[in-house]
C-alpha cells in the first residue's frame, strides 16, 4: 500500500493510448476489406503476385462505412492476386 | 501519546462467503463445535489495491466449509461492513481432528476488468472529431455508460454489478485536444485498464473504501472528501518517512508516436524550482506516453512532478482498535502531538489486523 511504489508505478507506466494497428491480407478481386475500423485513413501497401510480366496495383480509393475506414478499392493489372497491408489507427470491426 | 488507551477486542466477526452465504463463527459448544476466527487482516489503498486474509479454524465434527464461495464476500465486525471483495485464494491445513483454513481476498476493481473494444466518443472520427466531448465525459461514459443499452457502462448492474458512488472528477479538457488522432481509441483492453490509463491523465484515482460495495474516483491532488478524526490517544509508532530520490527536479516526458518531448520542473519551460529546493538534487524522473497531444504533455509532466513531491512525504502510524472511519481512503487529517507540532495529512491507505489477543491499524498518509 505504498504511496511511493504507486508514484513509482504512475512515473514508469506507459501511459500508452491509441497504438498503430497493421492488418494484412490477401486479394484476388479488386476490393479490400480490412476487418478493421480505422478512425482516419490508413497507409495501404500492395503487392501485386503473378507467375510471369510484371503484375501492378494501386488504390483507387479508401473506402468508409459509418464514418470509418473499413475498406479499399485497388485496381491491378497481370496480377493473379494481391497483397495488402493497411495501417493506422483503429479497432477491430 | 503518552498514554495509550485501552481498546476493546470486537468479538463478534461475520462472513458471508459470495453465493455460498453466511458462514457461522462463533465458539460454540461440545456438543455444536462451530468454526472460529483466529486472525483477520485488510485494509485498502487510496491509489487501487485493497485485500483481505481471515483465518478461519475449523474443528472437526462440523459439515463441510462450503465451496461455492463465488461472487462478492462481506466481512463484518461487530455488526458493521469493514470489507467487500473478491476471494482470490484459499489454503486449508489439517490441524490436530480439524481444519486450518485461509482465505484471500481482493477488493472490487477486479470486476472491472471486462473487456472493451471502442472508439470514444461514439461516431467521430480523427476527420471528424467532437467539439465538446471532455475526457470527464470519456471517464463517465466508461464507467456509467451513456444510457443506451449498447454501452451500459462497466458500473451497470448487466455488466459487472459493481457500481460507481461519489462525483465523477469534471475536466474540461477535450478528447480531441488530448489525442493526436483527435478521438480515443481503445483497440481490445478493458474497462479496468482504459479507466485507469485515463484517471492517471486527469491526475485522478480509482479505488474501493473496503467497507463499500462500490467503488470510488477522486482528485489524488485534492480529494475533496472531508475530515476525518481520530482518538488521539490510540495513537502510537508514529515514523515519518521523507525520500528525495523520489522527488524528481524535472520531470520529462516523450510521446512514442509523435516523439515529442516536454519537461517540467527545473529544466521546464517555465522553470518550477520547488522540488529541487526541496532536495538539492537535480535528478530526473522519465515517461512516456503513446497518442497523447504535444500540448498536453506539459500538463501531465506537472501532475507528476507535484504528486510525486507529496507522495514522498508519508506519515505511517498505528491506531488500536479498527480504522477509525470507514470511509476514510482520501480523507484529509490532521496529526498533532502533544507539543502541539501538526501537519495535515491525506490517507493514503490501511490495514486492520484482529487477533485473539489485538486488534490495530497500521495507517499510511501523504502531505497535504
Amino acid at each position: 500500500m505504498s504511496v511511493r511504489n504507486e508514484m513509482e508505478r504512475l512515473i514508469t507506466t506507459a501511459l500508452h493510448c491509441n497504438p498503430k494497428q497493421m492488418v494484412y491480407g490477401t486479394v484476388t478481386g479488386t476490393t479490400i476489406t480490412f476487418g478493421y475500423k480505422f478512425v482516419s485513413a490508413p497507409i495501404i501497401l500492395l503487392t501485386p503476385l503473378a507467375a510471369t510480366g510484371t503484375p501492378t496495383a494501386t488504390v483507387v480509393s479508401k473506402d468508409k462505412t459509418d464514418g470509418y475506414y473499413t475498406g479499399a478499392t485497388i485496381a491491378t493489372a497481370g496480377a493473379t492476386s494481391v497483397d495488402w497491408i493497411a495501417i493506422g489507427t483503429g479497432i477491430s470491426a | 501519546m503518552d498514554q495509550l488507551k485501552v481498546v476493546n477486542l470486537p468479538r463478534k466477526v461475520s462472513i458471508w462467503a459470495g453465493n455460498a452465504d453466511e458462514i457461522i463463527l462463533d465458539v460454540g459448544d461440545v456438543d455444536a463445535p462451530q468454526r472460529v476466527v483466529t486472525n483477520l487482516s485488510y485494509g485498502g489503498s487510496f491509489f487501487g489495491g485493497g485485500s483481505a486474509t481471515v483465518t478461519v479454524w475449523e474443528p472437526g465434527g462440523i459439515s463441510v466449509f462450503p465451496q461455492q464461495g463465488g461472487g462478492v464476500w462481506r466481512i463484518r465486525i461487530d455488526d458493521r461492513d469493514c470489507f467487500y471483495g473478491f476471494f482470490d485464494k484459499s489454503h486449508s491445513d489439517r490441524v490436530g481432528g480439524g481444519y486450518m483454513r485461509t482465505f484471500q481476498l481482493v477488493d472490487l476493481l477486479t470486476a472491472w476488468d471486462l473487456t472493451l473494444n471502442n472508439i470514444l466518443p461514439t461516431g467521430h472520427t480523427t476527420e471528424n472529431p467532437s467539439t465538446t466531448f471532455t475526457l470527464s465525459d470519456a471517464l463517465n461514459w466508461m464507467i456509467n455508460g451513456d444510457g443506451t443499452a449498447e454501452y451500459p457502462g462497466v458500473a451497470d448492474a448487466t455488466m459487472s454489478g459493481i457500481p460507481f458512488i461519489g462525483s465523477m472528477p469534471t475536466t474540461s479538457v477535450l478528447v480531441r485536444d488530448q489525442y493526436e488522432d483527435k478521438v480515443l481509441v481503445i483497440p481490445n483492453s478493458t474497462y479496468l485498464a482504459e479507466i485507469q490509463k485515463l484517471a492517471q491523465l486527469m491526475g485522478v484515482t480509482v479505488y474501493q473504501n473496503p467497507s463499500q460495495r462500490a467503488i470510488t474516483c477522486a482528485d489524488a491532488l485534492l480529494p475533496g472528501l472531508g475530515d476525518f478524526t481520530y482518538e488521539k490517544e490510540r495513537l502510537k509508532e508514529a515514523s515519518f518517512d521523507v525520500d528525495a530520490a523520489t522527488i524528481p527536479a524535472t520531470v520529462m516526458i516523450v510521446d512514442d508516436a509523435t516523439h515529442k518531448a516536454a519537461a517540467y520542473g527545473k529544466y521546464g519551460a517555465t522553470a518550477d524550482l520547488l522540488n529541487f529546493q526541496m532536495t538539492g538534487r537535480n535528478n530526473l524522473a522519465y515517461m512516456s506516453t503513446i497518442g497523447v497531444d504535444h500540448a498536453k504533455l506539459i500538463n501531465m509532466a506537472q501532475d507528476v512532478y507535484d504528486v510525486s513531491r507529496h507522495a514522498s512525504q508519508i506519515l505511517t502510524f498505528i491506531y488500536a482498535g479498527l480504522e477509525p472511519d470507514k470511509k476514510m481512503l482520501g480523507k484529509r487529517f490532521s496529526w498533532q502531538d502533544n507539543e502541539g507540532r501538526y501537519g495535515l495529512y491525506y490517507c493514503s491507505g490501511f490495514t486492520a489486523t484482529l487477533t485473539p489477543t489485538s486488534v490495530y491499524t497500521a495507517i499510511e498518509a501523504y502531505v497535504a
